[in-house]
């Protein structure tokens, strides 16, 4: 029993940093329409930059992260800028073909910076200790993913339905052709929602790197645990990616609970053969729009 | 692109590979020179071409599955495995002979890829991506942990043997492999400019259209991942009978989506495409291995390769959609009529 409750406490604060790193994909997915492979690897470097400010900064956890946020923003408008940006419109192989491009050149200037060297953060962003319930403990950093990833889609969430550029977005997202016609820069759109993304991934791969360290694999486990939740959720709902993620964190905690002893490795697997799953008996997730196909 | 003076008055002509006696001389030779390579390269090149005819083959069949026939797949390093897998343990374990063991561990793949085709009936473009995704890490988690396959400790895999004939050096291999490559080229060659090709690019171009002609779709998506799985299969065996150790991280995902690279480059449904990408790629490859770079910055090799395959990706999407291949047809279609080019 306290095997169980362990391991559903652990798989929600785990799966909500799959939310939030699968909210990133969710953000450029909405408004573009791309699927951005090289999210994962967005995340490796938001942690590594975060890991890379302590060092030689020596700046406290939660300035690091908001730096990391920010470098990650500028990146993530330079590659709309020099690769998004050429290829709009193009079909979804291209799309798909240049983020791979792109994870693959960040994948190189990430190990040719920071090496195969694993990185651990010092403190926590949020100094709050274990939480004891009897024989169950809640580890300080597991509550911390939990709460800030929870903070961070709450907040993305309202900005979505309450800014003024949330309403772009939203009207982007719609319909492309409409919203310019409304008067609505369509390219500021993009612009802005990969650096909101960037930035997500940013924050979710400190998170990721909190649980254990931060190492040159982070890129594609981070990747291999939020496409599975994006899927899960259906592609373009804020709502369906962090509900999605919570299921498939408990779902994965529970396989290492019970399965890792005898299945080592299992606790890898499992998001994606939920994943295999869905995409074969309900390909539009928990919150998709069936999309009707037209000729 | 014929020269001046050639017409095609039949379907058979117009299909046909070669048309001409200057076509055949041109390709005796370059096989007869490629053939030849041992004789004149040093050795540690002649390896690479050896494991380059590999990586070719498994070129081939992306090209069939995802050029020709348009489903994208990002798990032909999985099927590589498997292919590998499948030789190591019948030659290695049961004594299967070398060339039964090549064509069946093609078969088993093309049997498993046909499986991890089925989503393919609902998926179309990144989910099915997903798909496949998901399908090669479960194929590697199966291969690292399974009981026959020597797991994370890796398979010793023979030299392989046809009859009397022992292939146990580098510039053998290369022959061996050199052969497979030809015959696996008229393979998909033909394949897809036969009635299987035929569908397939109908499918990729408007499933819903082809299917209003009589095609059955779901048989012609499953079949076009059996034969793109199948060359992948074959060329994984031979690289595991030429490198002679096998281990589940061999195989690693990267490897998949530079298939997808080398197609790109080298021109999306051309089987020629997928020499021009290959061969492009291995060179860029090592000739940024062989950089004359001092040993503190030699760790740069790798994260250097791979930041050059990206960009020349990107850049070939952006500049350059139609590959390689495209500008061969440029290209001989411009020396044909040179230097009396009529304006």
């Amino acid at each position: 029993m306290t095997v169980l409750i362990q391991a559903i406490l652990d798989g929600i604060c785990v799966g909500a940093i799959y939310g939030l790193g699968a909210m990133g994909l969710v953000v450029i997915q909405k408004s573009s329409g791309l699927f951005n492979l090289a999210q994962g690897m967005l995340m490796m470097a938001g942690g590594f930059v975060a890991a890379q400010a302590i060092d030689s900064l020596g700046c406290p956890m939660w300035l690091a992260v908001t730096l990391s946020m920010l470098v990650m923003m500028a990146v993530g408008f330079v590659i709309n800028l020099l690769v998004i940006r050429p290829l709009l419109g193009e079909s979804v192989f291209t799309q798909l073909m240049a983020t791979i491009g792109l994870l693959s050149i960040l994948y190189g200037i990430i190990m040719a910076i920071w090496g195969t060297l694993p990185r651990v953060y010092p403190s926590e962003i949020i100094p709050i200790g274990d939480l004891r319930l009897g024989e169950i403990v809640v580890s300080s950093t597991y509550l911390n993913g939990f709460l800030i990833s929870v903070i961070g889609c709450v907040v993305l969430t309202l900005y979505y339905q309450r800014s003024k550029e949330g309403l772009a977005m939203r009207a982007t997202s719609e319909d492309e052709q409409l919203a310019a016609s409304a008067g609505i820069r369509v390219t500021k759109v993009l612009q802005l929602t990969w650096m909101i993304g960037s930035a997500c991934a940013a924050l979710a791969g400190v998170l990721f790197g909190m649980l254990g360290s931060v190492t040159y694999m982070l890129g594609e486990i981070g990747l291999m645990a939020i496409i599975p939740v994006m899927v899960f959720g259906g592609l373009e709902s804020f709502v369906g990616a962090l509900l999605a993620g919570l299921i498939v964190g408990i779902v994965t905690m529970l396989a290492g609970a019970y399965l890792e002893v005898a299945l080592p490795g299992i606790m890898t697997i499992v998001p994606l053969a939920i994943m295999l799953l869905i995409l074969l008996f309900k390909p539009y997730g928990l919150f998709g729009e069936e999309r009707i196909e037209r000729i | 692109m014929d020269p001046a003076g050639i017409y095609r008055t039949s379907y058979e002509e117009d299909f046909s590979i070669i048309r001409t006696k200057l076509q055949w001389a041109i390709l005796i030779s370059a096989v007869i020179l490629a053939a030849a390579s041992p004789w004149y390269l040093p050795g540690s090149v002649v390896n690479v071409m050896a494991l380059m005819c590999c990586v070719i083959i498994s070129t081939l069949g992306i090209q069939i599955l995802t050029g020709c026939a348009g489903q994208i797949s990002v798990g032909q390093a999985a099927m590589y495995g498997v292919g590998a897998y499948s030789s190591a343990i019948l030659v290695g374990d049961y004594g299967f002979p070398f060339l039964v063991s090549v064509i069946l561990s093609g078969i088993v793949a093309a049997a498993v890829g046909a499986l991890f085709g089925v989503p393919s009936l609902r998926l179309k473009g990144f989910y099915l991506v997903m798909a496949t995704l998901a399908g090669h890490h479960i194929i590697i988690y199966v291969v690292s942990h399974a009981p026959f396959t020597g797991g994370m400790v890796g398979h010793k895999v023979p030299y392989p043997s046809i009859g009397p004939l022992i292939f146990d050096n580098g510039s053998k291999l290369f022959w061996l492999n050199f052969s497979f490559l030809l015959l696996m080229t008229f393979f998909a060659k033909n394949i897809t400019r036969g009635r299987w090709g035929r569908a397939f690019i109908a499918v990729r171009d408007n499933d819903l259209a082809a299917s209003v002609m009589g095609i059955n779709v779901f048989q012609t998506k499953i079949l076009a991942f059996a034969v793109g799985c199948f060359f992948g299969g074959v060329a994984g065996a031979l690289s595991a009978h030429f490198v002679g150790m096998i281990h589940p991280t061999q195989f690693p995902l990267i490897d998949g989506i530079w298939y997808l690279g080398y197609i790109i480059v080298g021109g999306l449904g051309s089987i020629t495409g997928c020499y021009f990408g290959v061969i492009f790629f291995t060179a860029l490859k090592e000739v940024i291995a062989r950089l004359p770079l001092s040993m503190a910055v030699a760790h740069y090799t790798q994260p250097m390769t791979d930041v050059a395959f990206g960009l020349v990706v990107i850049l070939a999407l952006i500049f350059d959609p139609r590959g390689l291949y495209h500008r061969w047809e440029l290209f001989k279609a411009y020396y044909r009529i040179w230097p009396l080019a009529y304006r």
